[in-house]
């Protein structure tokens, strides 16, 4: 009888002792969403510091982000969303912006480089644009496409050497613009997917024809691609165009760019 | 003999009262088991979700069943075949009823344990961790702003909490008292008195509630709207004042009926 009961209590101690070991998945994808903020007004996230940028803007990615939350460390993990500070993370978890802040903060292996970037002000000298990209309707992702030098050169020499056409102002709209074939914005950027700016231009194409459109305070103007750049900028859109196909294929014939996501 | 009694009588809940509880147990034991092995499969899904959800069930059941227990067995040894011989036993109606009472609420508190521990079970480890210390931060965010009443608050819950589970027996009681008067289809009767009394509740309390829009009564809402944690300690000590009075009436009823108007099938 006593051996039974010292077996019996070695055995529930074993048990104890494993399940005590085990972890749970969705605690650990918690732990990976839960920031705290350090004494030094840093973030430290799942044994990682990221420190603050001098960076001042809305857009500090130009791709898809992930929520996370940053709270001071006596919150506790379950509680993380309801005491923290809803923040967004970029997919690569290099950078992290509460919600409530306008700087940033980087991870500790990429500040030195990043932060060369920043001190002086940025210096965007390319073009990117996001689009969403369907496997099946449930199942969605945004990416992004940076332009090549070569396609780059090719915006700047329209927007250089075509001659505009004012398409809207106050008053009058150019009736052309309003259903064409497909929109898509290029956001300023720099040569690392970190930090764009939203000013540039709307690539647009009616009836086969590329134009660049930009705002001007009131006015929008048009600068028409001439026929000799069509293929790069064919190239420029062609990712574009088959997410849209993609998702029409999925979704049928419903405008891609009015859908509610 | 009111101890031999309550022996007796605990005895006699804990059979069925002890079945339910241990598979309780052993399915929160095997939730935790199954968790061992957790990883993103279809497969694991479907054990783990169908696991989780007999244990969740169970804990209905635990409850209910408790509840169930407790009634059923104050009807048949007090009012079918069975009552000819508690009857004659050297104990006072009120002593019966006490008996019937004090066991019922004593096992529907350790089914309350047992749900306790089978979650501790279920959850054992890190995510049980995780809960103590989101618990322990809860109640501290509640001290720094309740401060001291947050002590009293807990005594007050912990009183009201006792008080509704006497009462909610008592409820019972007092229906199969009351439908044991009728000749035939007594069970029946019981369960029309239960609703009637339940839709009568229902009607008072609504009525009550809409006293409370008139602006005979605005101040007091004002009040309680500007002074949250008094409004709370009188909404508690109410709680207990008004279920204590309804459990005195309900006990007395059930008191009066078997004393004076007992007539066993």
């Amino acid at each position: 009888m006593k051996k039974i009961l010292k077996i019996s209590a070695c055995f529930l101690a074993v048990v104890c002792l494993v399940f005590s070991l085990t972890g749970c998945q969705q605690l650990d994808e918690m732990r990976d969403a839960h920031g705290v903020w350090t004494d030094d007004g840093n973030i430290m996230l799942n044994g990682t510091k990221y420190i603050e940028l001098p960076y001042f803007g809305d857009y500090f990615t130009n791709g898809a982000w992930d929520n996370i939350y940053v709270s001071t460390s006596d919150v506790p993990l379950l509680l993380s969303a309801n005491f923290g500070e809803l923040s967004d993370i970029s997919k690569d978890r290099v950078l992290i912006r509460p919600v409530s802040y306008t700087t940033c903060f980087c991870r500790e292996d990429r500040y030195d480089q990043i932060f060369a970037l920043v001190k002086n002000g940025l210096e965007f000298n390319g073009y990117c644009y996001t689009y969403e990209e369907y496997d099946d309707p449930a199942h969605w992702e945004i990416k992004t496409y940076t332009l090549t030098k070569e396609q780059v050169d090719a915006v700047h020499y329209v927007r250089g050497n075509t001659e505009s056409i004012m398409i809207s102002d106050a008053e009058f709209s150019d009736t052309r613009f309003q259903t064409p074939d497909f929109v898509l914005s290029l956001s300023r950027c720099l040569d690392i997917p970190y930090f764009i700016d939203p000013e540039g231009f709307s690539l647009v194409q009616i009836d086969g024809k590329y134009y660049l459109t930009e705002w001007d305070d009131i006015y929008e103007y048009a600068y028409p691609v001439p026929d000799e750049l069509n293929n790069t900028f064919d190239a420029i859109s062609k990712l574009y165009k088959d997410a849209e196909k993609k998702f029409e294929d999925l979704y049928g014939d419903v405008d891609y760019y009015e859908f509610d996501f | 003999m009111v101890k031999k009694l309550f022996k007796h009588e605990i005895l006699a809940f804990w059979r069925g009262w002890s079945l339910i509880q241990i598979a309780l147990l052993a399915t929160a034991l095997f939730g935790r088991f199954i968790q061992l092995f957790e990883n993103n499969t279809a497969v694991y899904d479907i054990v783990f979700g169908s696991t989780t959800f007999a244990y969740s069930i169970l804990i209905m059941v635990a409850f209910v069943g408790t509840l169930f227990s407790g009634v059923t067995r104050f009807y048949k040894n007090l009012f079918t075949s069975e009552g000819y011989l508690t009857h004659t036993l050297p104990v006072t109606a009120t002593q019966h009823i006490m008996v019937k009472l004090v066991t019922a609420v004593l096992f529907q508190i350790a089914t309350l344990f047992v749900v306790l521990a089978s979650a501790c079970i279920i959850t054992a480890g890190d995510v049980l961790v995780e809960v103590v210390k989101a618990i322990g931060y809860l109640i501290g965010e509640i001290y720094e702003y309740t401060g001291a009443h947050m002590v009293l608050y807990i005594v007050e819950i912990i009183v009201v909490t006792i008080v509704s589970l006497f009462s909610s027996f008592l409820v019972y009681y007092t229906c199969i008292c009351l439908g044991q008067l009728s000749k035939k289809n007594r069970v029946l009767v019981s369960v029309g008195i239960y609703f009637g009394m339940s839709m009568v509740g229902q009607v008072v309390s609504t009525v009550l509630m809409t006293f409370t829009t008139f602006p005979v009564f605005e101040d007091i809402v004002m009040y309680f709207t500007d002074h949250p944690i008094t409004a709370i300690h009188i909404s508690l000590c109410l709680g207990i004042v008004i279920t204590l009075i309804l459990s005195i009436v309900f006990f007395i009823i059930c008191r009066m009926v078997m004393k004076k108007k007992l007539n066993l099938e």
